[in-house]
């Protein structure tokens, strides 16, 4: 079966004052239908511009997408309003993606509005069908956005974006802004919506424990490049590359005794403009050897899980190398 | 640091009462805790639990007027905070008592150096000259690991760990008996967060500091404190040590709060959410603030509010599901 | 912390009631607008019925508040005025504020080369003096109040798309317009139903305190003959009129003028309030 997406390539450069800066660079990778990619990093590493440059919210700078089998890269004003139907985004914030003005039914089926192709009575009845969906009760359709707490207004922005039957959707850290317990109804909620239209997912966070709940592969991401990229059980089970050991070893986790290593990192973030070829997490990485500041392959260690260290294999200690596939 | 039991503060029955126009807002209701010498208390909560709400009366900086406190004493090294006058808050605001902020600009001044400003504080409270408190700021830039070279830049310079550093530097500069630390990590990425909540647990052992902690993280707690006050709907519901709420939860709410994280560790299948939400603060109900999104209420729930009730020594939990008795 | 919810404009009305100086402001708006909209019902005469007889006569029965140099009544005069003043306010605001609200959007949506064009061009425009561009209008299409209303409408035109521009800058790059973007909303859709609604909240502030410079505006081309023609009644030109005559009958420049003053004072008291109304943080 052919993947419902390919990324290949892709490249997204900002122009500043101060030089390129590359937001998303050289990033490839495939999804299939119903899964769901997670894609983790910390703030600045490019994980939104990724997303948005996948839906065209952002024009890209170089490299091809393919959208169930067609190559979207350049699409014409047609092609783009009919991939709108088919890829949407559910956003971080319940407080700046929801239109003050707008109340909860015309927020949701304004989708339904622009596509002129709906009577009214069907964009009610769809509306509410929608309402329904996502677990907003019927007495909410007159109630505006401030009206509301996080966890519904997130169900609101969840329910815009499935308007249209869409295939496939960007979650662009939609739970980061919620507290656990309406957390954990989202989380649940969009998990039951992928199983009910077999919904395909590209879910960008920082929190690495609830990307591992969601995802069925993971995308570890380090100013604008893919450092390491496995499926989620093998990614927690082994983790090969140094940044995502240490962005491991950093979430707290909630037990007494927990005790950890916490790998050290020095410094913070360096800047994504100009940046060097080589290694771009070097300059913070407890094991920088001469041979980082080369340029750096996305390598297949073992199967399926790609790093991007050319220190990988000494550090992990790993002998065998992956056969049988190239 | 060697065990001290001296109760450093102590909030007895705190009520705390916002009025707007036309409403009144719950915010505290009987929050009773203490705080000993060199010890980290988390305050776990949802939004709107009342958390911050805490901390700002034990400073003294509720906005007024809408805020009141109605009821309750705070009690700090013996004196009762809410007694004194505003001249002697401010000796202790700062000196003794220090708090950091979610957003570290609201501590800082843009336009002013960051070393000037930690300088500035340490003048505030101690009697030294200048150069002194320039070499002493210099001193608590390089504790928080920042080098000394970076005294005379701005705020703007700096990324958002290192400004929390600054912050944490300018509280810790007066050498302050207790540390209220407002979701001091919130703002910054997991490997930053690790780096400053190492910083802060460094720095308040080695100058015996106590902190209360305010969060949303269990897992921020769990590496942190000593003890946990699980705060909400304005009450305390569950109050002992790390081990006794980690290992040991009674409250539903609690238990909830554990079920819906997502864990590392174990994969589950789904995440068990608590059903509903926080009830409204001006409208509080009149038993169990939690009876409605508790999945084993009984029928007293809803009429009585449960009282405090210890099980073992140092954990107390208000629910009738602990306290058969109190029924 | 949650309080009751009573909606924008609920809100906004609750707090303009508590600023006493605002309630005044907005009394005496509506009263004028009142006076304007029914002066034939009001005012005892015609603006120009003329009684040569009684010139400059004081008040009395017939003529409340007397009559000028062709005798015509005084009072009738201010509150027909009222409305031509009122027409010169309002239309000049109206008209600025479109040409503002519509360039400004254009502006600060597309941003980019077509942000610097239009900005440059709207710096040319307010680099002209008002009266300069009033003469030239008036010299061009003829001295009337409507070509006094297009020229004013032109000189408030850029400040007007400089605080909309500014203010569509700050809501152009919320997630919610990210939002339309992805359900393949066009430009148009978005500015109007998305953008312009959360960017037009200080714009009402501005506009109102706007009628009261340009009914000074108004008043001032009228006075220097640019304005509202004889035998039209309007009040900058009363005051021109009477100016003549100050000496013996300085009630034909006092009335006029109070009116002018008070009308103004009116809009401004409220536009504070308004201001102060809709955005709670200013004050406190």
């Amino acid at each position: 079966m052919a993947p419902l997406l390919e990324v290949q390539n892709l490249k997204k450069y900002f122009k500043t004052n101060r030089g390129m800066l590359h937001a998303v660079d050289d990033v490839s990778f495939t999804l299939d239908a119903g899964k769901t990619l997670g894609v983790v990093g910390e703030s600045g590493c490019g994980k939104s511009t990724l997303g948005r440059t996948i839906l065209h919210l952002i024009d890209s700078t170089d490299g091809k997408i393919l959208f169930d089998g067609r190559d979207i890269s350049n699409p014409t004003r047609r092609e783009l309003s009919r991939l709108r139907q088919d890829m949407q985004i559910i956003f971080q914030d319940p407080y700046s993606s929801l239109n003050p003005r707008m109340s909860v039914s015309e927020t949701i089926m304004e989708p339904l509005k622009l596509r002129k192709k709906f009577s009214n009575q069907e964009i009610a009845e769809r509306t509410k069908a929608l309402m329904d969906t996502v677990g907003l009760a019927e007495r909410f359709w007159n109630t505006y956005p401030h009206e509301l707490d996080g966890g519904r207004r997130q169900r609101i922005g969840i329910a815009r974006a499935l308007a249209l039957g869409p295939k496939f959707i960007v979650c662009d850290e939609p739970v980061s802004a919620l507290d656990v317990s309406i957390q954990a109804q989202i989380l649940n909620l969009m998990l039951d919506l992928q199983e009910q239209r077999n919904l395909t997912y590209i879910f960008i966070t920082h929190d690495l424990s609830v990307v591992k709940y969601i995802s069925d592969e993971i995308m570890v991401m380090y100013l604008g490049q893919v450092v390491e990229k496995a499926p989620s059980h093998e990614l927690f089970r082994s983790t090969l590359h140094p940044y995502s050991k240490a962005l491991l070893s950093a979430i707290p986790i909630p037990k007494v005794d927990a005790q950890r290593e916490l790998i050290p990192m020095k410094g913070e973030v360096t800047s994504p403009i100009n940046p060097k070829p080589g290694c771009r997490f070097s300059a913070r990485c407890p094991y920088v050897q001469d041979k980082c500041h080369e340029p750096q392959v996305l390598e297949e260690i073992m199967p399926n899980h790609f790093v991007s260290c050319c220190r990988c294999r000494e550090i992990n200690e790993i002998t065998e190398s992956v056969k049988g596939r190239n | 640091m060697e065990n001290n039991n001296t109760v450093l503060l102590e909030v007895k029955d705190l009520k705390v009462e916002f009025h707007t126009d036309d409403v009144t807002v719950h915010a505290v209701n009987g929050v009773t805790l203490a705080l000993k010498e060199g010890e980290t208390l988390g305050l776990v909560g949802e939004t709107g639990a009342g958390k911050t709400t805490i901390a700002r009366t034990i400073l003294g900086i509720l906005p007024k007027p809408q805020g009141n406190v109605t009821q309750g004493e705070i009690f700090f090294e013996g004196a009762d905070m809410l007694r004194l006058s505003e001249k002697e808050m401010k000796k202790i605001r700062g000196d003794k008592i220090a708090m950091i902020f979610q957003d570290p600009m609201t501590a800082l001044n843009p336009i002013e150096r960051v070393g000037d400003q930690i300088a500035e504080a340490i003048r505030l409270h101690n009697r030294i000259s200048h150069a002194e408190a320039i070499c002493r700021s210099m001193e608590m830039l390089e504790m928080v690991g920042i080098p000394r070279e970076r005294y005379l830049e701005f705020p703007h310079q700096f990324s958002g760990g290192m400004k929390q550093r600054v912050v944490i530097a300018m509280a810790l500069a007066c050498n302050p008996k207790l540390l209220l630390a407002d979701e001091p990590t919130t703002a910054l990425d997991v490997t930053i967060q690790a780096q400053v909540l190492a910083l802060m647990r460094d720095l308040t052992h080695r100058l015996g500091t106590s902190v209360l902690l305010i969060t949303h993280d269990l897992g921020v707690v769990a590496s942190t404190c000593q003890s946990v006050a699980v705060v909400y709907a304005g009450e305390i519901v569950e109050y002992g040590t790390v081990r006794h709420i980690f290992n040991n939860p009674l409250h539903p709410y609690t238990k909830g709060l554990f079920d819906s994280l997502p864990n590392l560790d174990e994969s589950k299948k789904r995440l068990k959410p608590i059903k509903g939400m926080m009830p409204d603060p001006t409208n509080l109900p009149e038993g169990c603030t939690f009876c409605e999104r508790c999945d084993y209420a009984m029928e007293i729930c809803a009429r009585k509010k449960p009282a405090e009730y210890e099980p073992e020594e140092g954990h107390t939990v208000r629910c009738f599901l602990a306290d058969k008795e109190g029924i | 912390m949650k309080t009751k919810k009573r909606g924008r404009f609920g809100e906004t009305w609750y707090r303009l009631k508590k600023n006493k100086a605002a309630v005044i402001g907005l009394v005496i708006v509506v009263i004028v607008l009142l006076v304007a909209i029914f002066a034939p019902l009001l005012a005892p005469y015609s603006y120009d019925t003329q009684d040569l007889v009684n010139a400059y006569a004081g008040p009395s029965k017939e003529h409340l508040l007397g009559t000028d140099k062709f005798g015509r009544d005084n009072l009738s005069r201010l509150i027909w005025g009222s409305r031509n003043s009122l027409i010169m306010g309002l239309g000049c605001v109206a008209l600025g504020t479109l040409f503002g609200i519509t360039i400004g959007s254009i502006a600060g949506y597309f941003g980019g080369r077509i942000d610097i064009i239009i900005m440059r061009i709207m710096d040319i425009f307010s680099c002209v003096p008002m009266l300069l561009m009033c003469v030239v209008i008036a010299a061009i299409l003829g001295p009337s109040i409507q070509n006094a209303i297009i020229a004013i409408a032109i000189s408030t035109t850029p400040s007007c798309a400089r605080l909309i521009r500014a203010n569509i800058l700050t809501v152009r790059d919320k997630e919610f317009v990210e939002a339309a973007k992805a359900i393949d909303a066009k430009s148009p859709h978005i500015i109007i139903r998305h953008i312009l609604p959360n960017a037009i909240a200080p714009t009402i502030v501005a506009t109102t305190m706007n009628i009261g410079n340009s009914i000074i505006a108004g008043a001032t081309l009228s006075f220097i003959g640019l304005g509202a023609q004889a035998p039209l009644a309007e009040w900058g030109a009363m005051l021109s009129e009477g100016r003549n005559y100050m000496r013996q009958h300085m009630e034909l420049v006092l009335y006029p003028g109070i009116c002018i003053m008070i009308t103004v004072l009116a809009f401004n008291l409220l536009g504070d309030g308004l201001r102060d109304a809709l955005d709670p943080r200013l004050k406190n």
